[in-house]
């Protein structure tokens, strides 16, 4: 039985989370920028965004974006992953405001897809912060104070960078070395070396080698494509076995 | 809902109405016209966050910040800013650490797939025992210490829980990394793939055990190593043919480690298990056998030009059988591989 995509309802679906999460997305609050993006990339590949959105409310929409922006310089720069904060003018401790690169990363596509121009954002700021997130083993930490590091923070930091056009804050050399760690036995790739292959992290670590033109780096190409591949079975599996 | 054995009990009762905060003025969060995703808070998050913002705007320390601080990670463990601030109160109140493992625990039982939670459990352990001051001991020793027997402990149970929790598997490497707890954790990869043989992040576990403490780039793997393995493999391999994990590892085990032993080594072996009789049928069935067999050709091939011709021949003909019959969903592939074959 053919069942036709409502592309109607998953376009109210995403106006609706825009509109309004509920309270059990609590776990949110801190992701809202991200959650935010997923809701415009719906909009905008099923062709609605412009049609749903109307021009005061994607300008209502940039603005509020551009509040989560931290304009200090220093490791907080960025965007913050919501509103809940406050305005940084209240806060005199740093890390209570600080932008995270998921959420910056977030932003940006955000204000893109939203037809910014990007002329707001404080680019040095951006750069200036990713440098000091990076690690020496070549992967990032999303801000300062953590010790959570891989590569979902390497594609945010590489995409940032192919965004704003601007690499100086990744050392590129580094980042492949790490992502060339990633590379596992049975061709997958991982969070971290000797970790188990993982979909997610094989698309952060192939998708920031692309966006670095690092490709060749990758060892063993074609054993990376079939572990790719085989995540599908009937549908599509994240790891093996699952 | 009240997590048992965490700080605070007066649930009930609004902070606004607590004598100890009556001193701050909460502060409200705003949002703009264009407020993107906005959260239908309940009032008592709302609250709680009006309070948390107030203090970590001048980032008081004090005993009932960390109370606040609990409150709201068992809200939304999700904020990162918050996890910041904890660390930080814990050090600079010299917090008792065991009771924030405590704490952390009961947290981990209602949010097993949080990020943060484990980095934070991290960061404890290794202030609980330095792993400087951990190496100067034996490997039982450490084994009994009460810190990496809790851990350990913590980490059967979250496994137990779940076999496959990502965080958790992660977090056991890191330990028995730091640790350097390298010879209980083959028998413990052991039980694991006993329990449950389809298991990837046990097999995965079992690389991890046997590379990690050497350098890997280098390691070439010692004959009677590689040998034990195919036939841990093998055995394995018979309790389910049908089965990725034992046929990825062991291949990527080879290729790496020993290269020549594909061929010389793991292909009569599993040419003899497909020809036993017991095991024919669903040898010829499982895509992963004639997988290994084209990974093994292709490796035989490259040290062996020679024999390149041949090789190529059959590797043809099980692109074919597995592209027409044996793996149909991954035709497309199969019939790549079969043009890149002259390429090798």
């Amino acid at each position: 039985m053919v069942v036709d995509l409502d592309l109607t309802a998953h376009a109210r679906y995403f106006k609706f989370c825009l509109n309004m999460l509920p309270s059990e997305a609590v776990s949110q609050d801190a992701s809202r920028m991200t959650v935010a993006q997923l809701c415009l990339v719906g909009l905008a590949t099923l062709g609605q965004l412009n049609d749903i959105l109307s021009e005061t409310q994607r300008a209502q929409m940039v603005d509020w974006i551009y509040e989560q922006q931290i304009p200090r310089a220093g490791a907080y720069a960025g965007f913050r992953g919501g509103s809940l904060f406050g305005p940084h003018s209240s806060c005199s401790y740093a890390p209570a405001n600080s932008a995270n690169l998921a959420a910056t990363y977030s932003a940006l596509c955000s204000l893109l897809l939203l037809g910014d121009d990007l002329s707001r954002v404080d680019k040095q700021a951006i750069l200036g912060a990713m440098r000091q997130l990076q690690l020496e083993s070549g992967t990032f930490v999303p801000h300062p104070g953590t010790n959570e590091h891989d590569p979902r923070f390497i594609y945010c930091a590489c995409a940032i960078s192919s965004i704003l056009n601007d690499w100086s804050g990744v050392d590129k050399d580094a980042a492949t070395r790490y992502i060339v760690k990633c590379s596992n036995y049975d061709g997958g790739m991982t969070q971290a070396r000797f970790q188990e292959s993982h979909g997610g992290h094989l698309y952060c670590c192939v998708a920031s080698l692309s966006l670095m033109k690092r490709l060749d780096a990758l060892p063993d190409r074609q054993r990376t494509l079939k572990w790719a591949l085989f995540r599908q079975g009937g549908g599509y599996h994240g790891r093996t076995n699952k | 809902m009240r997590i048992e054995g965490s700080e605070q009990v007066e649930e009930a009762v609004s902070l606004a109405q607590q004598a100890e905060w009556q001193d701050i003025t909460p502060i409200e969060q705003e949002e703009g016209e264009g407020s993107m995703c906005p959260i239908a808070y309940t009032d008592e998050y709302r609250e709680l966050m009006g309070y948390l913002r107030a203090v970590m705007a001048v980032g008081e320390v004090s005993e009932r910040a960390l109370a606040l601080t609990a409150r709201v990670i068992e809200e939304n463990p999700g904020h990162y800013t918050v996890w910041v601030y904890r660390k930080r109160l814990v050090e600079e109140l010299e917090s008792d650490i065991a009771e924030e493992l405590d704490w952390v625990c009961d947290i981990s039982c209602k949010f097993p797939k949080n990020y943060q939670l484990w980095h934070h459990r991290e960061s404890l352990v290794t202030r609980l025992w330095a792993p400087s001051n951990a190496l100067l001991v034996s490997e039982d020793q450490r084994i009994t210490n009460p810190v990496l027997r809790r851990e350990l402990q913590f980490l059967d149970a979250a496994i137990d829980e779940d076999s496959k929790n990502f965080h958790a598997w992660s977090y056991r490497q890191w330990l028995v990394s730091t640790y350097a707890l390298w010879t209980q954790e083959l028998a413990f990869v052991d039980t694991m793939i006993n329990q449950d043989v389809r298991n990837n992040s046990a097999w995965n576990q079992r690389y991890f055990a046997i590379l990690a403490n050497r350098n890997p780039s280098v390691v070439r793997l010692e004959a009677d190593v590689a040998k034990s393995e195919i036939e841990y493999v093998v055995e394995h391999i018979k309790l389910a043919p049908n089965n990725d994990s034992p046929w990825s590892y062991v291949t990527g085990l080879l290729l790496r480690h020993a290269p020549s032993m594909l061929y010389t080594d793991l292909l009569p072996r599993i040419k003899q298990l497909a020809a036993d009789n017991a095991y024919q049928a669903a040898m010829t069935l499982t895509p992963f056998y004639w997988s290994a067999l084209l990974d093994i050709y292709e490796q035989q091939s490259a040290d062996h030009p020679d024999l390149k011709k041949q090789l190529i021949d059959e590797s043809s003909a099980i692109c074919d059988q597995l592209a027409s019959e044996t793996d149909i969903i991954h035709c497309r592939y199969w019939n790549f591989r079969k043009t890149s074959l002259d390429t090798c």
